[in-house]
């Protein structure tokens, strides 16, 4: 069954409150665009959503260990990025909170790992590790730049 | 031990009386254990390896020295937390020094002293990972 979302954009509300009756539900990440799911990846975009609306309430010291609240700006970036792949059905991260006030997202598929670092309210710095290969890849990356590589490796964790 | 990452003077307190089969603990937050979708099974982010900020330093429980138990140690605030452990030997071997700092919560409180990497070098925190037994699991609500 296909539920069809076709005035709504992706907001904050609008991940939660999908019917959870249907088995694939279909959001709308604009007027003109629209991306179909299926029941399992749509309680995985639940899931990393939710966790990046939990650490809004990440006030200093959340994690015991002088941890600094979690910066707003970022979590904004990183709500943008994920509900992006999202819509370009990608593998969905696990959002992280970090001692620093940050947070990434990562991926682990066996001996492979990405993350993606919210490092300021402008950048990303990425991290790909192939356990199998010599060297990791690292990049940094203006939140507004091109989305190609994050796509081209976020692929990889499939 | 390998003291080539810091100098002399910071090395003076780094506690050679710490056996390499000593057993460190690190506590987890539920939110740093991550999926891994090879398997579904849950795996520490490498986070849990990152200095606090702006130190070279990260809180470790150094375990024959605190006289608690895993299920003390992880009570009151700590009780949805996960632990981790791994040896002073590994830890060693990894360029890492080993101080034993009690506070009035933890008299085995200690530190594990150097670089971990990286936001662009985050190997060695995998290293770690990989090394890391889980001795309790979180709970994650």
């Amino acid at each position: 069954m296909t539920k069809t979302y076709s005035e709504i954009l992706i907001s904050d509300q609008d991940i939660t409150a999908v019917d959870s009756s249907t088995t694939v539900a279909t959001y709308t990440y604009s007027k003109e665009h629209s991306v179909e799911m299926d029941q399992n990846y749509r309680q995985q975009c639940n899931i990393a959503y939710n966790k990046l609306a939990k650490f809004t309430s990440f006030k200093r010291n959340w994690d015991l260990s002088n941890g600094e609240k979690i910066n707003d700006e970022c979590l904004d970036n990183a709500k943008r990025i994920l509900k992006h792949m999202i819509f370009l059905s990608l593998p969905v991260p696990t959002p992280v909170p970090l001692n620093n006030g940050m947070v990434q997202f990562e991926w682990h598929n066996e001996n492979k790992h990405l993350e993606i670092e919210f490092i300021n309210p402008f950048q990303i710095d990425i991290f790909y590790l192939d356990e199998d290969s010599s060297k990791p890849r690292t990049w940094s990356q203006s939140i507004s730049s091109s989305f190609e590589y994050i796509y081209m490796y976020v692929n990889k964790m499939n | 031990m390998n003291k080539s990452f810091m100098s002399d003077a910071l090395i003076s307190p780094i506690d050679n009386s710490i056996r390499d089969e000593a057993i460190l603990l690190r506590r987890v937050h539920p939110d740093l254990f991550v999926q891994d979708s090879s398997d579904g099974k849950h795996r520490l982010s490498s986070s849990v390896f990152q200095n606090d900020k702006g130190t070279l330093s990260l809180s470790v429980i150094i375990k024959d020295r605190t006289g608690l138990t895993i299920d003390q140690i992880l009570s009151g605030d700590y009780k949805d937390y996960g632990m981790a452990s791994f040896t002073a030997k590994f830890a060693r071997e990894n360029n890492q020094g080993i101080m034993h700092t009690p506070i009035q919560e933890y008299f085995g409180h200690g530190d594990l002293i150097g670089d971990k990497g990286t936001r662009k070098n985050k190997t060695i925190r995998y290293k770690f990972i990989k090394h890391c037994k889980f001795e309790r699991a979180p709970i994650i609500r």
